[in-house]
């Protein structure tokens, strides 16, 4: 009884969790007639058209975007990742004096943040407005990371440590040659998460960039459903065949699509990840 | 002297390597908390700038608290926080443990893989979606004309705002809100359940005196956490669900500093409400530990 009345429920939930996914994508492949005619309560296309897709590469705003996603997400998480591990390394090395003072900061900064406005000052005032740099300097480093990777790093046996340093390994070779193998999965993973949040980010575009060729994929989707005008551009009046014709829902759930699956290729690997439970360390440190 | 000279000799690299980490906290992360303390108690003036505007002590706060959109603000901001406790804590709970009581483990892979997703989804995607079930073309009011009733404007309907708002957060993160209770789950004693199982105790009785006082630490570091957000609630979605016929009920604190601050250059105020929304969310996580030890014995440390 119980069993049975567990598994409804779990069944709902994953229904519910992916019928909206699947109208979204068959929504973007459907023509204005189909459209029209089947009153827009579609799961499955009667003829699939990629014409959506099309018309949004043939625009100029969107492959733009794309460009602008793509290169932000790369140097937003090298950068962040590089900067994170050598933070957590730092902070990891008892000897070191002066560790206490930066492990101080780094914890003030997990618990407390200059809030939106004075944030945007100093990114105004560092001259970092309307640059790529607007979306990548701010978040640099990410303290709760520095934690976790610390942790990681403190556990590794100290035999190790002090066997390299008998070879005469200096603190950049330690840190390259031993602490970093034997941390990849949380690097990695965090280098995971990065990559979504910075894919996702849109706000932070929002408010830093004005200029509409540097604005990422996350930030014209929001423009476009705020406001018409960009979508309506991609039907050229020319075309009056329905057939030929993609309705706005269309292009819309195109958008949507194209901003998922980068989301949907790393998931198997994020997933990877959380069964060995490292966040829940993370959570739990 | 000898021991930091030879500290020095062995650590030298990584001093070099901390003048960008150091200079990065302090220009990015200090540097803004600082100035969040000094506007606060200045009246802002542009061409002055920071430095040049004059000190008015708690004049900001006076005027803040005086207005009538700090109540109306607050007020909405409370409300769809306590929704979205009320409504948005418990099924994560629920549904670990269903996760965790089925017998069939790909069945409980399978569901986990569909229902985490939603989580990596940006907001505006999820809105994206949302638009897809709710708009006037949407699912929804498509099922409503097929039933011939008349269609809802749920989008832009100040009585549904809040439902929608709060349900599709729900959505998204519900699957996502079991992985801390199926770990803290996974870390029980099966010898527990065993024993529970030899004395006749049903999956309820299981449940209430095993499973629950078992993941127990885990839900009240998390309710203590929510409460002290409260003052949160969700600006960036909010940002996106709102419009002129909803901002009535959706105005939140979060929305209302980005446009007084950034849309209207009302720097002072609207760092005045930040503040105050950070201090006031540290109280409550204090006032709430502090309870939760003394009810519960369990505490955030």
């Amino acid at each position: 009884m119980y069993q049975g009345f567990a598994y409804t429920v779990l069944t709902v939930v994953t229904l519910a969790s992916l019928i909206p996914l699947i109208y979204v994508v068959s929504m973007s492949l459907v023509n204005e007639k189909e459209w029209i005619e089947r009153g827009g309560f579609i799961l499955l296309p009667h003829s699939p058209t990629l014409l959506a897709y099309e018309r949004l590469f043939k625009g100029d705003i969107f492959p733009h975007a794309l460009i602008v996603s793509v290169i932000r997400t790369i140097l937003g998480t090298a950068l962040m990742l590089t900067m994170t591990t050598i933070a957590g390394y730092i902070v990891s090395r008892r000897a070191l004096p002066g560790r206490r003072a930066m492990l101080f900061a780094v914890l003030i900064t997990v618990l407390f943040n200059g809030g939106l406005i004075p944030t945007y000052l100093v990114v105004r005032d560092t001259h970092l407005l309307d640059s790529i740099w607007a979306l990548v300097i701010p978040g640099l480093i990410d303290s709760w990371s520095v934690l976790v990777i610390k942790q990681f790093f403190e556990n590794i046996p100290s035999e190790l440590e002090e066997s390299a340093q008998m070879d005469g390994a200096g603190e950049i070779v330690l840190m390259i040659r031993l602490m970093l193998p034997m941390s990849k999965p949380v690097i990695a993973a965090i280098g995971l998460f990065t990559a979504v949040f910075h894919w996702n980010s849109w706000f932070d575009a929002l408010i830093y960039i004005k200029d509409p060729h540097l604005q990422p994929l996350q930030l014209i989707m929001r423009n476009m459903f705020a406001n018409v005008n960009i979508g309506s551009q991609m039907n050229p009046s020319s075309v009056l065949n329905p057939t030929q014709r993609v309705s706005m829902e269309s292009l819309k759930m195109a958008v949507a699509v194209v901003g998922t699956i980068p989301i949907l290729c790393v998931y198997p690997f994020i997933q990877k990840h959380f069964t060995k439970g490292m966040f829940l360390g993370a959570v739990k440190g | 002297m000898n021991r930091i000279r030879s500290a020095f000799r062995r650590f030298w690299p990584l001093y070099l390597l901390m003048i960008p980490i150091i200079s990065y906290y302090a220009v990015y992360r200090f540097y803004p908390m600082f100035l969040q303390a000094v506007l606060a108690f200045k009246k802002y003036r542009l061409a002055d700038g920071v430095w040049g505007s004059p000190w008015v002590g708690w004049h900001n706060f006076a005027e803040l608290f005086s207005k009538a959109d700090f109540v109306h603000v607050l007020g909405n901001t409370v409300v769809i926080s306590l929704l979205r406790l009320l409504f948005g804590f418990f099924p994560p709970i629920i549904l670990a443990i269903f996760l965790f009581d089925i017998h069939s483990k790909v069945f409980r892979r399978f569901t986990q893989t569909i229902m985490y997703i939603p989580h990596f989804f940006s907001w505006v995607i999820i809105y994206a979606i949302t638009f897809a079930v709710f708009s006037e073309s949407g699912i929804v009011n498509q099922m409503l004309k097929l039933m011939n009733s008349d269609t809802v404007s749920f989008l832009v309907s100040p009585e549904w705002f809040r439902p929608i708002l709060v349900g599709t957060a729900i959505w998204k993160e519900i699957g996502w809100g079991t992985i801390i209770y199926l770990a803290a789950l996974s870390s029980l004693d099966p010898a527990q359940f065993e024993a529970a199982k030899l004395d006749g105790a049903g999956p309820v009785r299981r449940i209430i005196h095993v499973t629950l006082p078992g993941i127990a630490p885990v839900v009240v570091f998390l309710f203590t956490l929510q409460i002290g957000g409260i003052l949160y609630a969700g600006g960036e979605q909010v940002l996106l669900y709102y419009n002129p016929a909803t901002y009535g009920v959706g105005d939140i604190i979060d929305t209302w500093i980005y446009r007084q601050g950034l849309g209207q250059l009302q720097y002072s105020i609207a760092v005045a409400m930040s503040l105050f929304q950070s201090l006031f969310g540290l109280l409550l996580v204090l006032t709430a530990n502090a309870i939760s030890k003394k009810r519960a014995g369990i505490g955030l440390w």
